[in-house]
């Protein structure tokens, strides 16, 4: 095992480990429900075991190693896996929704798995984005980039009005305030008909960028290519762009400040970390994620409704994270990645759809409480490429 | 005016005195001890100092600057570390992370320089990487190996070494030590009080104060003795006078008519 880790840790390992990485997301995007999830439980049980002998650490490791390397095989990558999607318009539906989870995901961890703040309504702050959307483009004739921009603003001011009476709560009574902030959203939006009320908005425009249609049919080399994929690269440079956001903070004072208010406030607060600030910051921040993609989403559907951004959305999301392993944003992609595709492929049996679901659930929490690639240790190597330790002193008897 | 001046502060807990009008003071490079029997406010008036607890009355002065009714966060920013009585490291953060955290108020770029990291800010974060694990190498050089370990894989002695520097890292004027030495055997607790008197060494001018049970760390540390009874002063002055004094002896073992 340990030949296989130092082979792992070249520039050809890594792109290898990308490489197929990538041909396993294809092959579970486009195949059938029954193969699909044949490969999907094999790689999950794969990663488990492979975990148990370090390789997953091993994998991190090496890839910040060869950053370089990483970074512009994973970039071709994703550059070629929309494209291989071709014509094939549910799969891409699906893999932009998923994308679009995974950003919503990454904004939630902010408050759950950073600071611990277990938040019920990542669907009420997209929602905020998705109808910001919607009004302006329906209501007011503007172009959706607007509203994504007003979206992020109101989520700032929503965050902040959500952050504020949970400053004074902790554990589960901040999570009911969170729960009942989540219902109230629904419930307004349902009874004001200005918002569409329990119809929702149909017909929301479509993203443009320099006047290229973003969803729409384009035939390019004979391939008619599905008309969401210039969305999902879209969503994907967000996503990229995102996911970078968030490991900055995660490798900050900011990212570190809410892992110590989530292990002990009180220590927190004593060594001068300002735990209001710091708390309202996870809320508005992680707001703003789920705004964007709860605008991602409306462009997608063209259509926003009440029932999109309930309860059970933000319990999915939820779920998406518990999955996926808190606090590292490659474990929450996977995990928001395998959790869309798993409802989505079993709408074919809708009946047993929630069963599916839950049974998932609770075989991950008793198997792997921690989710399938849990959190890792903060390793400044990354940062840094000089060595932390200065060089050895002669030192005497280390135990004194 | 002395380093750290606290004027009749007292804090009232639904009709009982937990701290009760303690005037006390403490200079740069002094050690002082606090002692006193369960429950005599050794511990709230830590608190209160440190800004979790608001004083009901009285107040106090870091350096002539009022810091009664601050929170613990400005408190900490004002230059007044403290450690626990039981362990409040991040058990499930490595002992970098622990320690960085220390540093927290002492790196100084924004938000917007966390997103777009400039150099700066990489050179910020290793410099207090590297000052941090300097600082705890001068405890215990063994730990430099286990930076990477959870907090919460240490032993004991050396999470509350962890705690003392992460406490060290902000170099406060005042370290606030409440019982250092809380569940260590003999040996280990002649080793931590050696540490302490590194601290000493290494930061001429930081004042401490140590809340201690262990008589024999309280007669070679400190320089001066403050003795709590159910909140208030009753004592003050050197070891060897503490132990003639009447009312500290009545408060430990029972005066003649109790």
């Amino acid at each position: 095992m340990d030949g296989f880790k130092k082979s792992l840790d070249t520039a050809l390992g890594v792109i290898l480990c990308n490489i197929v990485i990538a041909v396993l997301v294809h092959l579970i995007i486009v195949m059938e429900f029954v193969p699909s999830m044949i490969i999907m439980v094999a790689v999950v049980g794969i990663i488990l075991v492979l975990d148990r002998f370090g390789v997953v650490n091993a994998m991190f490791d090496a890839f910040i190693h060869h950053k370089a390397v990483a970074i512009i095989s994973g970039v071709i990558l994703l550059i070629a896996s929309p494209i291989s999607l071709g014509s094939q318009n549910y799969a891409a539906h699906i893999t932009t929704t998923a994308i679009i989870y995974m950003i919503a995901c990454l904004g939630l961890n902010f408050q759950m798995g950073s600071t611990d703040m277990t938040n019920f309504a990542p669907a009420a702050f997209m929602g905020v984005g998705a109808y910001s959307v919607a009004l302006c483009t329906v209501k007011l004739g503007w172009s959706p980039w607007v509203g994504i921009l007003i979206g992020i603003l109101l989520s700032v001011l929503f965050g902040l009005v959500m952050g504020l009476p949970t400053l004074k709560t902790k554990g589960y009574y901040l999570s009911l305030v969170t729960m009942a902030m989540q219902l109230a959203f629904t419930q307004v939006i349902n009874i004001m008909p200005a918002l569409g009320g329990s119809n929702g908005i149909p017909g929301v425009g479509r993203f443009t960028l320099f006047g290229l249609e973003l969803y729409k049919r384009y035939t390019v080399a004979g391939i008619r290519f599905a008309p969401q994929i210039p969305y999902m690269f879209m969503c994907l440079a967000f996503l990229v762009g995102l996911t970078y956001v968030a490991m900055r903070v995660y490798y900050s004072k900011s990212g570190l400040s809410l892992n110590t208010i989530a292990q002990d406030d009180i220590a927190a607060n004593c060594m001068g970390i300002n735990v209001s600030r710091q708390k309202l910051f996870a809320f508005v921040i992680g707001g703003i994620f789920c705004s964007i993609a709860g605008s991602l989403f409306a462009g997608l559907d063209s259509y926003v409704g009440p029932e999109t951004y309930s309860f059970s959305k933000s319990l999915m999301l939820i779920c998406m994270l518990i999955l996926g392993g808190m606090d590292n944003s490659i474990g929450i992609i996977a995990g928001a990645f395998l959790l869309t595709i798993i409802s989505e492929k079993l709408r074919d049996v809708a009946d047993f759809q929630q069963l599916v679901y839950g049974l998932i659930l609770v075989i991950m929490l008793i198997v792997r409480p921690n989710g399938i690639i849990p959190k890792r240790v903060r390793n400044y190597c990354g940062i840094t490429k000089r060595s932390v330790v200065r060089p050895a002193e002669p030192q005497k008897n280390p135990a004194e | 005016m002395a380093l750290l001046q606290t004027n009749a502060l007292s804090i009232n807990f639904g009709g009982l005195w937990a701290v009760d009008k303690v005037d006390f003071e403490i200079d740069n490079g002094q050690i002082v001890g606090l002692i006193g029997p369960n429950g005599s406010g050794k511990t709230t008036f830590l608190n209160i100092v440190s800004g979790i607890y608001k004083a009901t009355q009285g107040d106090a002065h870091l350096a002539g600057e009022e810091i009664t009714g601050l929170r613990p966060f400005e408190v900490y920013q004002k230059g007044i570390a403290r450690t626990y009585q039981s362990s409040r490291l991040c058990w499930d953060l490595s002992v970098v992370d622990n320690l960085l955290v220390g540093t927290y108020t002492s790196q100084t770029y924004t938000l917007l320089d966390t997103i777009f990291r400039p150099k700066k800010v990489n050179n910020e974060i290793y410099d207090n990487l590297q000052a941090s694990l300097d600082m705890l190498s001068y405890f215990n050089p063994g730990l430099i190996d286990r930076r990477y370990d959870l907090a919460k894989n240490i032993p004991h002695i050396d999470r509350r070494r962890i705690e003392i520097t992460r406490a060290l890292m902000s170099k406060p004027k005042v370290l606030l030590l409440d019982e250092p030495t809380a569940g260590l055997n003999d040996e280990e607790t002649m080793t931590m009080m050696n540490d302490i008197r590194k601290i000493k060494e290494k930061m001429q001018n930081i004042a401490i104060i140590i809340i201690e049970h262990d008589m024999k760390v309280m007669e070679e540390v400190p320089e001066r003795i403050v003795v709590f009874n159910a909140g208030a002063k009753i004592f003050e002055g050197v070891y060897k006078d503490m132990l003639q004094d009447k009312g500290v002896v009545d408060a430990y073992i029972g005066g003649a008519d109790a």
